[in-house]
């Protein structure tokens, strides 16, 4: 058991059709991720890569049982795709798909959350139980199975420092990128509540940047001591400092004012005994000495 | 995105919020046109994107053409917090009597917008937090009901404004409450929001934040974006092309795929004692033209040293992005030396593609850093 899937979650694909869903879900596939179906209003009957396509999750759902939802439909489709997984009960809801508006994002999440659903995304590269399970965007090869778990607010930069996890010894128990828009589902410190209860991580690292007050968020958490396991974070966009009001990449890494700055952000973690690594490789200094 | 304060204006206008009869001048000539219709005195406001203007003395008045020409040559030639002025808001002096504050903002962590009201305007609401937390009420809203009259009253009231008077606030907090949801408004903010010696309720000032991800459904956006000039004309060109592009201030050009590696990649240079010049993420699954893309884009800065690459290939491939780079040798000027650490899905391919053309790749991303800023070192 681990959180949000296992190794028999069963998944649908919305948007299969596309480019990128397509493209994906072969690539799920050969990762062992159980696609039982796809959904793309219109072209209900079809296959992709021997995925049943139907044009509703709902009729998607009478000839399949699935739990969980990755979602790759354009930014002005993603609010029916998103509801539509929501009224239908699936969870989690992976949402790829960049370019959300944020007042849309809103809504969802809150319609999400009134009934229990976890929303991860929008804008992420999904969620990975190395060796077991993939519904995300994430190369598989570069993740290895064992008790370290990653929370990602990036993409690439999670494929970097899970590679050098894994190629000094420390294999991820699960690794969820929760996405760069300022808005989202899941969140840093509501990830950190799942995995305190989660057997399977020992340790857990968080990759933050700059914009919103997750990090801070988090460290006040840690600081509580509502988390037991050793935390070890890196935050990225330290010399963004000189251009604020202006995103960097994603949505979410954007210094408004007072908030969001790196050196906040690492004051909280340090403050809350959690070691920030200066470099990226560093991580797995600090994982060692814990 | 920002907006100009002339650009928050007319979205306030459109939306009933009354505004000082104004222009926009981006000559001397078309300052004394616009003071012309409004009628002197004026005031003449810097129009820029970020930081304070009133502490930097911009912010003038004029009660004649020879004063405002005075105004208008002096300002035009300034540089504020990094930004050249080029244009000007002229605008009808308006009688203060007392100043407010009003703002919309989205509380991203929350997931829910706030308003926030002050008697105390003119100033920076964080100062009046810090000073006079009795003078301001902040309060969640929820985002479908929003603001509604009677929650305007009760935010008025607990300020001590009542009755008739309050009954003026009341269309305001209304109006701008509707911008800031229909235009996708992250944040709305009247400082200050004026009550003048006639009796009326005008917005003196507009700082608007409006949603990226929104331009689909809020055709405007691209209107206010195709005006700008300057840094902000490059990053904006960058961006229909699906590259995200920062300009900072070094010399050493920074290329990464993904924004968090890429940011990562700007922090190492800066670590390791070089400048970045700037910040530029070509995305996932970039091809060979958006790498050459993002290369033309830092030679346009001019003042680039060393380009330095690091590409993490997952969705990215590695054959693709060399493919762009080579390219990018064959057409453009390339005359700075170029750094490139390329690893992940098919790095052999990519990496013999370079070699042959005489570029080393690496596959550590510090060591590529590390050459890139000896390299800086070495020009200067």
């Amino acid at each position: 058991m681990t959180v949000l899937v296992n190794k028999d979650t069963k998944v649908i694909v919305q948007g299969i059709t596309g480019r990128e869903g397509s493209f994906h879900t072969k690539l799920m596939l050969e990762y062992g991720t159980k696609i039982v179906a796809g959904v793309t209003p219109g072209k209900g009957g079809e296959e992709v890569h021997g995925v049943p396509v139907y044009d509703s999750v709902r009729d998607a759902l009478d000839h399949h049982e699935a739990q969980a939802s990755i979602i790759f439909v354009p930014a002005r489709f993603v609010e029916d795709a998103v509801m539509e997984a929501i009224y239908n009960g699936l969870n989690p809801i992976v949402v790829i798909t960049e370019g959300i508006p944020i007042w849309t994002t809103m809504k969802l999440v809150s319609e999400a959350k009134k009934r229990g659903i976890y929303i991860v995304g929008p804008n992420c590269p999904g969620l990975i139980v190395p060796g077991e399970i993939k519904i995300g965007i994430m190369p598989g090869h570069v993740f290895t199975s064992g008790d370290v778990a990653v929370i990602s607010r990036s993409g690439t930069l999670t494929y970097e420092i899970s590679k050098v996890l894994s190629d000094h010894g420390f294999g991820q128990s699960i690794v969820i990128g929760i996405g760069g828009d300022p808005v989202k589902g899941l969140t840093i410190p509501e990830a950190l509540r799942l995995l305190e209860s989660d057997p399977r991580t020992k340790k857990i690292v968080i990759i933050g940047e700059i914009g919103g007050v997750e990090e801070e968020k988090a460290a006040e958490l840690i600081k509580k001591g509502e988390i037991s396991k050793p935390v070890v974070a890196y935050i990225a966009g330290k010399h963004a400092t000189m251009r604020t009001g202006v995103s960097f990449g994603h949505a979410g890494a954007i210094i408004l004012g007072e908030m969001g700055r790196p050196e906040t952000k690492i004051r909280a973690f340090n403050e809350a005994g959690v070691p920030v690594a200066r470099l990226p490789t560093e991580v797995i200094d600090h994982l060692r000495t814990l | 995105m920002f907006l100009y304060e002339h650009e928050g204006k007319k979205i306030f206008a459109e939306h009933n919020i009354p505004v000082p009869p104004s222009g926009v001048a981006f000559s001397p000539e078309e300052a004394l046109e616009i003071a012309k219709r409004v009628g002197y005195p004026v005031v003449v406001k810097p129009q820029i994107l970020g930081g304070r203007r009133g502490k930097a003395g911009a912010i003038r008045f004029a009660d004649n053409d020879d004063e405002l020409m005075k105004h208008v040559n002096e300002l035009f030639a300034l540089e504020l917090h990094g930004e050249k002025v080029e244009r000007l808001l002229i605008e009808k002096k308006v009688n203060i009597v007392h100043e407010y504050y009003l703002s919309y903002m989205l509380d991203f962590y929350e997931r829910r917008p706030i308003v926030m009201f002050s008697t105390e305007g003119g100033i920076e609401i964080e100062e009046v937090a810090r000073t006079k937390p009795e003078a301001l009420v902040k309060k969640y809203l929820d985002p479908e009901m929003g603001m509604t009259s009677f929650i305007a009253m009760e935010v008025l009231n607990k300020l001590n404004i009542r009755g008739a008077e309050a009954k003026k606030f009341v269309p305001i907090f209304l109006n701008l409450w509707k911008a800031f949801k229909e235009k996708d408004l992250l944040l709305a903010e009247i400082n200050p929001l004026v009550k003048t010696a006639e009796g009326e309720i005008i917005a003196v000032d507009a700082r608007v934040m409006v949603d990226d991800n929104s331009e689909y459904r809020q055709k405007w956006i691209k209107e206010f974006k195709e005006k700008r000039k300057g840094k902000e004309s490059l990053e904006y060109q960058a961006k229909e092309k699906g590259i995200s592009f920062v300009v900072l201030d070094g010399d050493i050009g920074v290329i990464g795929n993904g924004a968090g590696l890429t940011m990562a990649t700007v922090d190492l240079v800066r670590e390791f004692g070089g400048k970045p010049a700037n910040f530029l993420d070509i995305g996932g699954g970039a091809g060979p033209e958006r790498v050459f893309t993002a290369i033309d884009l830092l030679l346009k800065l001019g003042n680039v040293k060393v380009i330095l690459m690091n590409i993490f290939g997952g969705i990215t491939r590695c054959d693709l992005v060399a493919q762009g780079i080579l390219e990018a040798l064959k057409k453009l000027n390339l005359n700075i030396p170029l750094v490139v650490r390329l690893t992940g899905t098919n790095e052999e391919q990519g990496r013999k593609m370079l070699e042959e053309a005489g570029i080393k790749a690496y596959t550590n991303m510090i060591e590529a850093v590390k050459k890139a800023v000896e390299i800086g070192r070495g020009g200067e």
